[in-house]
C-alpha cells in the first residue's frame, strides 16, 4: 500500500459521511471482481482468439457446444471441489464416486424404477457418500483430508471393480439420454446443467451465509468455531454437496457414453484441483470461487480442443497445464516477494538509525 | 575486535574490583528498534561457574533482549560481552553456542517421534568409521543425563515423556556441548510443582558441576529457592545486583517495579466507580483439568474486572472454560440469573457472552475475509444459513460501529489482513459488540498493539463498560490492569490466590501475588 492510500483511508476514517461507497462503473466493478482470476482469464480470451485465428473449424457454433460438453464432466466435480477447496479441504474421491454412481445408475435402471426416480436416488446415493464417508471422517472426526479422500478413494475403486465385475454396462434410458445428449432450445443439455449448477454455486458462495461460513471455516477454523459457526455441520453440507456433484457427474458420463465405466477415472479429481488452482483458489482455502473454477475447466477443454483440432497429441494439453499451474504460482510469489522487498525497502528509506548495524547472517 | 592489550588491562581493572574474573560479563549493552529503545545501558554479570544466577523484572523490562544478545541472537547496539575476561562477538546463535553459551528457551523444541539419544545428541551423534555408532551414542547421552543427576533411558521416545522430562531432555541436549553458561528462559512456566521441584534438583546437580546457569522466572518464589545471584532490571536498565541474600521479597519487588515513588499510592482511573448491580456472569467453584481449580468470580454489570498472574497459572484457561471452549469438571455458572450449563462458543453467545481471544490473527479474525464480514461473523451466526445477508444492513451496522472505535481502513471490504495490528483488534472488538453480549471475556485485548491503539482500546472498554457491559479482562501488564479495572484478580497455579478491590490496587502488591508470595 502506498502513502496516498493510507491518507485515503485516514481521511475516510475521520468523515464517515462522505463515504457513500465510491459507485464504480459496471464494467470497472466487474473487471475489479476478476482479480482473483485474472490469469486464467486472459490466458483463456488469450488462447480463443489464437485458435479463431489460426485453427480453422474453432469457432463455430458446432465446436463450442463440443467443447463445453466435453468437460461437463469435469465441470460438475470441480464445482463441488471448488467448496472443499474453499472450506480447506481437498477431494481425491470423486472421480471413484462418479463411477460408483454410474455403476449404481445401471443397476437400478435395470430394476424398471422411473428413470427420473432412479437419477435422483443415485445423486442422493453421492451425497449420502460424501457425507458419511468424507464428511464425517474430515468435519466431525476431524482427520487428516488428504488421508481421508485418498482411502475412501481407494476404498471405492476397489468396490468399483468388484461391482462391476471390470466389465461395461450398456443401457440405454430416455430420461439419462436426455439429461446428457439431447439438446434444448438449440444447446445441448449438459450446457443448461452446467450453467444452472453454476449459477446455484454462485449464488450460494456469494449470497448466502453458508457461502460465508465456508470462506470463513476455510479461512480459519478457530476463529469460525469461536464465533459461533457451526463448523462440523457446514463441513458435511460441503462434503455432501460434492459427493452428489461427483455422482451427478457419473450420471452424464453414463449418459454420454451409454455406459458405466468398469473402472473409476482417478484423475478426475486430480484435473479438478488443477481447474481451481487455474482458477486463482488457495490450496489452503478461504479464498477463490467458482468463477475461477469455471473459467479453469473451460481452460482445459479449449486446450485439448484446439490440440486435437491441429492434430497434435492431446497429451499435450497436461504438459501445458502442468507447465501453467506451476508458472501460476511461481508468479504469485514472486508478487509476494516483490511486495516484502517494497515493504521493506520503505521502511529502510524512512530509516531510523538503529537499523544501520548490519546483520551478518 | 581485541587486541592483545585489552584483556590485560581489564584483567587489571576487574581484580582491583574482586579477587576472581567473573565467567560472563554484559557490560553497557544498548538495543533499540526502530527508534524504540528496548535496552538502555544494561548489565549483567555472573559471578563464577556453578552460580545460579536470576535475571529478573517486569514484562517490557528489556530481559528478553539481554537473553538475545546473551544467546546470540541479537546483535546489540553497543556493549560488551566477556567470557572469563576474554571480549567475545557472536555472528549468530551457533556463535554463542561455539563460545559456550547455550539456551534453553521457553517453547520446548524437541523432535517427538525421536528417540532421547536422537534428541540429546541432535546432529552430534557419535561415529565409528563415518556410521552412526548406536551403542556409543547411547553411552555419550547416558554420560550427558548423568550430570544432571538423571537415569532416562536413551532409547525412550521423547514424544511419550512429561513436559519437564522433555524440557530435561532440551537442557541435556544444551550442556553436551561443553557448556560454560546454560540460559533458561522461564523453564517453569508449564510445569507442575513436583516438576518444578526435579528440575531445580537437576538445575543444581549441574551448577554442582561447574556450569553456571541463568535463570529467568517470575516466580519470587523459584527465584528465592534456585538461585545463589541475581540482576533487577527495569525499564531497558540494570537497577540492582548482587547475591541473592542481599535481597527480600519487598526489596526484590520494589526494584522491579520502581521503588519508593509507587508504594501506597493507588494509580487514579479515570473512570468513576460503577454502582453495584446484579451479577451478570457468576461463577462458582469452575474447575477445569489441569488448569482451573475452583475458581469462582462475579461480574457486574458496568464493571471491568481484571485478571492477573504469570503465563501458565491459569489466566487464559479460566476465559477459555468459561467460553465453553476448554472442559469443565466442576463449577456452576449463572449468567443474568439464569444457570448456564454445558458452555460451548454457541451456548455462550446465545447466553450474551463474547470472548475475545489472544491471538487475533488465527482465533479471532477471518484474516482473508473482508472487514463487514468479520464485524458481522458472531451476530449473524444464528440466522439461517440459506437466507441471502442484508448487505445494507449489515453496512450500516459495521460503518457503525467502525466509526465509534476509529477505526482506519480504506475500505469496509478491505480484507482485515491488511490492517495494522491496532485495527485487526478492534475488529474484533467490533464483531462482539455488534452481537449484542451482556459479558465481555478478552485474553490480553493489547497484546501486541502499538501504545496509541492501546489507549484506544482501553477506551473502548471503558465505554462498553459504561454502556452496561460485565467485563473480564486479562493482562500480562500489571500497570494495564490497574488502570483500566473495578477490582483485579489474581491467578496462581490454577486458582485465584488474591482479589484487590479498586482502592487496593497497587502493582508491587499484584507483582508480589502474581509471583505466588502470600
Amino acid at each position: 500500500m502506498n502513502t496516498s492510500t493510507a491518507h485515503a483511508a485516514g481521511n475516510e476514517a475521520t468523515h464517515p459521511e462522505t463515504r457513500p461507497q465510491r459507485t464504480p462503473s459496471a464494467v470497472a466493478g466487474l473487471w475489479h471482481g476478476t482479480r482473483s482470476f485474472r490469469p486464467v482469464l486472459i490466458l483463456l480470451v488469450a488462447l480463443c482468439i489464437f485458435l479463431s485465428v489460426w485453427q480453422d473449424g474453432f469457432f463455430t457454433t458446432v465446436n463450442i457446444q463440443n467443447i463445453a460438453t466435453s468437460v461437463a464432466v469435469l465441470w460438475l466435480i470441480a464445482l463441488g471441489a471448488t467448496f472443499v477447496q474453499l472450506s480447506g479441504g481437498i477431494d481425491l474421491s470423486s472421480g471413484a464416486v462418479a463411477a460408483i454412481a454410474g455403476i449404481c445408475l445401471t443397476r437400478l435402471l435395470a430394476t424398471g424404477l422411473p428413470d427420473a426416480l432412479v437419477v435422483v436416488i443415485v445423486v442422493l446415493f453421492g451425497v449420502a457418500l460424501g457425507t458419511i464417508v468424507n464428511g464425517i471422517l474430515v468435519g466431525v472426526a476431524g482427520l487428516n483430508v488428504f488421508v481421508v479422500t485418498l482411502a475412501s478413494m481407494t476404498a471405492i475403486t476397489g468396490a468399483v471393480s468388484l461391482w462391476s465385475g471390470t466389465r461395461s454396462t450398456f443401457v440405454f434410458s430416455e430420461f439419462v439420454n436426455k439429461l446428457a445428449v439431447d439438446q434444448l432450445l438449440g444447446l445441448s443439455m449438459p450446457i443448461w446443467i452446467m450453467a444452472s449448477t453454476f449459477l446455484a454455486f454462485l449464488f450460494v458462495q456469494t449470497r448466502t451465509y453458508f457461502g460465508r461460513d465456508v470462506y470463513a471455516i476455510g479461512g480459519s477454523m478457530t476463529a469460525a468455531k469461536l464465533s459461533g459457526i457451526r463448523t462440523a455441520r457446514t463441513l458435511l453440507i460441503v462434503w455432501g454437496i460434492a459427493g452428489g456433484m461427483a455422482a451427478l457427474a457419473g450420471v452424464i458420463a453414463v449418459g454420454r457414453i451409454g455406459a458405466s465405466a468398469p473402472q473409476p477415472d482417478n484423475t478426475l479429481p486430480l484435473n479438478a484441483i488443477a481447474a481451481i488452482l487455474l482458477g486463482g483458489s488457495a490450496l489452503t482455502g478461504g479464498m477463490g470461487g467458482v468463477g475461477g473454477t469455471a473459467l479453469g475447466v473451460l481452460f482445459i477443454g479449449v486446450l485439448q480442443n484446439g490440440l486435437s483440432l491441429s492434430g497434435a497429441p492431446t497429451y499435450w494439453q497436461q504438459i501445458v497445464t502442468g507447465v501453467i499451474l506451476v508458472a501460476a504460482v511461481l508468479g504469485d510469489r514472486l508478487q509476494a516477494h516483490a511486495g516484502w522487498v517494497n515493504v521493506r525497502n520503505r521502511l529502510t528509506r524512512r530509516g531510523s538509525v538503529d537499523v544501520q548495524t548490519p546483520v551478518t547472517t | 575486535m581485541t587486541t592483545t592489550t585489552q584483556p590485560v588491562r581489564r584483567e587489571a581493572a576487574s581484580s582491583a574490583i574482586s579477587s576472581h574474573t567473573p565467567l560472563l560479563e554484559l557490560v553497557d549493552i544498548h538495543k533499540a528498534y526502530g527508534g524504540v529503545r528496548a535496552v538502555g545501558g544494561a548489565d549483567l554479570q555472573i559471578s563464577r561457574a556453578g552460580a545460579i544466577h536470576t535475571l529478573i523484572g517486569q514484562n517490557g523490562c528489556g530481559k528478553s533482549s539481554m537473553l538475545g544478545v546473551l544467546s546470540g541472537q541479537i546483535q546489540p547496539d553497543s556493549g560488551e560481552i566477556r567470557i572469563a575476561g576474554e571480549r567475545v562477538r557472536f555472528r549468530d546463535s551457533a556463535d554463542a553456542v561455539r563460545h559456550g553459551i547455550a539456551m534453553v528457551s521457553q517453547e520446548t523444541a524437541v523432535a517427538d517421534h525421536l528417540s532421547v539419544t536422537e534428541n540429546v545428541l541432535m546432529g552430534r551423534m557419535v561415529r565409528r568409521a563415518g556410521a552412526i555408532s548406536w551403542s556409543a551414542s547411547r553411552r555419550r547421552t547416558k554420560e550427558v543425563l548423568a550430570r544432571l543427576g538423571l537415569d532416562y533411558d536413551p532409547s525412550w521416545i521423547v514424544g511419550r515423556l512429561r513436559p519437564d522430562q522433555r524440557q530435561m531432555i532440551e537442557i541435556a541436549r544444551a550442556i553436551s556441548l561443553d557448556t560454560r553458561v546454560l540460559i533458561l528462559d522461564e523453564p517453569t512456566s508449564s510445569l507442575t510443582e513436583d516438576e518444578v521441584h526435579e528440575l531445580f534438583t537437576a538445575v543444581r546437580e549441574l551448577a554442582g558441576n561447574g556450569v553456571g546457569v541463568l535463570f529467568v522466572s517470575h516466580r519470587l518464589v523459584e527465584v528465592f529457592d534456585l538461585s545463589t545471584e541475581l540482576t533487577v532490571m527495569r525499564d531497558g536498565r540494570t537497577v540492582d545486583a548482587g547475591p541473592v541474600d542481599r535481597f527480600t521479597t519487598q526489596t526484590l519487588v520494589d526494584k522491579m517495579v520502581g521503588g519508593l515513588d509507587l508504594r501506597g499510592q493507588p494509580v487514579q482511573s479515570q473512570r468513576p466507580v460503577a454502582d453495584d448491580r446484579t451479577a451478570a456472569l457468576e461463577v462458582r467453584g469452575l474447575s477445569s483439568p489441569g488448569a482451573v481449580e475452583d475458581v469462582s468470580l462475579e461480574l457486574c454489570a458496568g464493571k471491568i474486572v481484571g485478571v492477573a498472574g504469570l503465563v501458565g497459572s491459569g489466566r487464559s484457561e479460566l476465559l477459555e472454560a468459561v467460553f465453553g471452549i476448554r472442559p469443565i469438571s466442576a463449577g456452576a455458572m449463572v449468567v443474568d440469573g439464569r444457570p448456564f450449563t454445558k458452555p460451548s462458543p454457541r451456548a455462550s453467545i446465545a447466553a450474551g457472552i463474547g470472548y475475545l481471544p489472544p491471538d487475533r490473527k488465527t482465533q479471532g479474525l477471518v484474516l482473508s475475509m473482508s472487514v463487514a464480514d468479520n464485524v458481522t461473523m458472531v451476530a449473524t451466526h444464528t440466522k439461517s444459513r440459506l437466507v441471502p445477508p442484508n448487505l445494507r444492513k449489515e453496512r450500516v451496522t459495521t460503518r457503525r460501529l467502525a466509526d465509534a472505535v476509529k477505526l482506519r481502513s480504506a475500505s469496509l471490504s478491505q480484507p482485515v489482513k491488511t490492517l495494522s495490528g491496532g485495527n485487526q483488534q478492534k475488529v474484533v472488538f467490533c464483531k462482539w459488540i455488534a452481537s449484542g453480549p451482556r459479558v465481555l471475556l478478552l485474553d490480553d485485548p493489547t497484546r501486541g498493539v502499538d501504545v496509541s491503539a492501546k489507549a484506544e482500546i482501553h477506551t473502548r472498554l471503558r465505554q462498553a463498560a459504561a454502556d452496561g457491559l460485565a467485563l473480564l479482562v486479562t493482562s500480562s501488564e500489571i500497570p494495564e490492569l490497574i488502570d483500566l479495572c473495578d477490582e483485579v484478580l489474581v491467578m496462581y497455579r490454577g486458582t485465584i490466590s488474591h482479589r484487590f478491590n479498586r482502592e487496593q490496587l497497587r502493582e508491587a502488591e499484584i507483582a508480589t501475588a502474581a509471583g505466588g508470595q502470600p
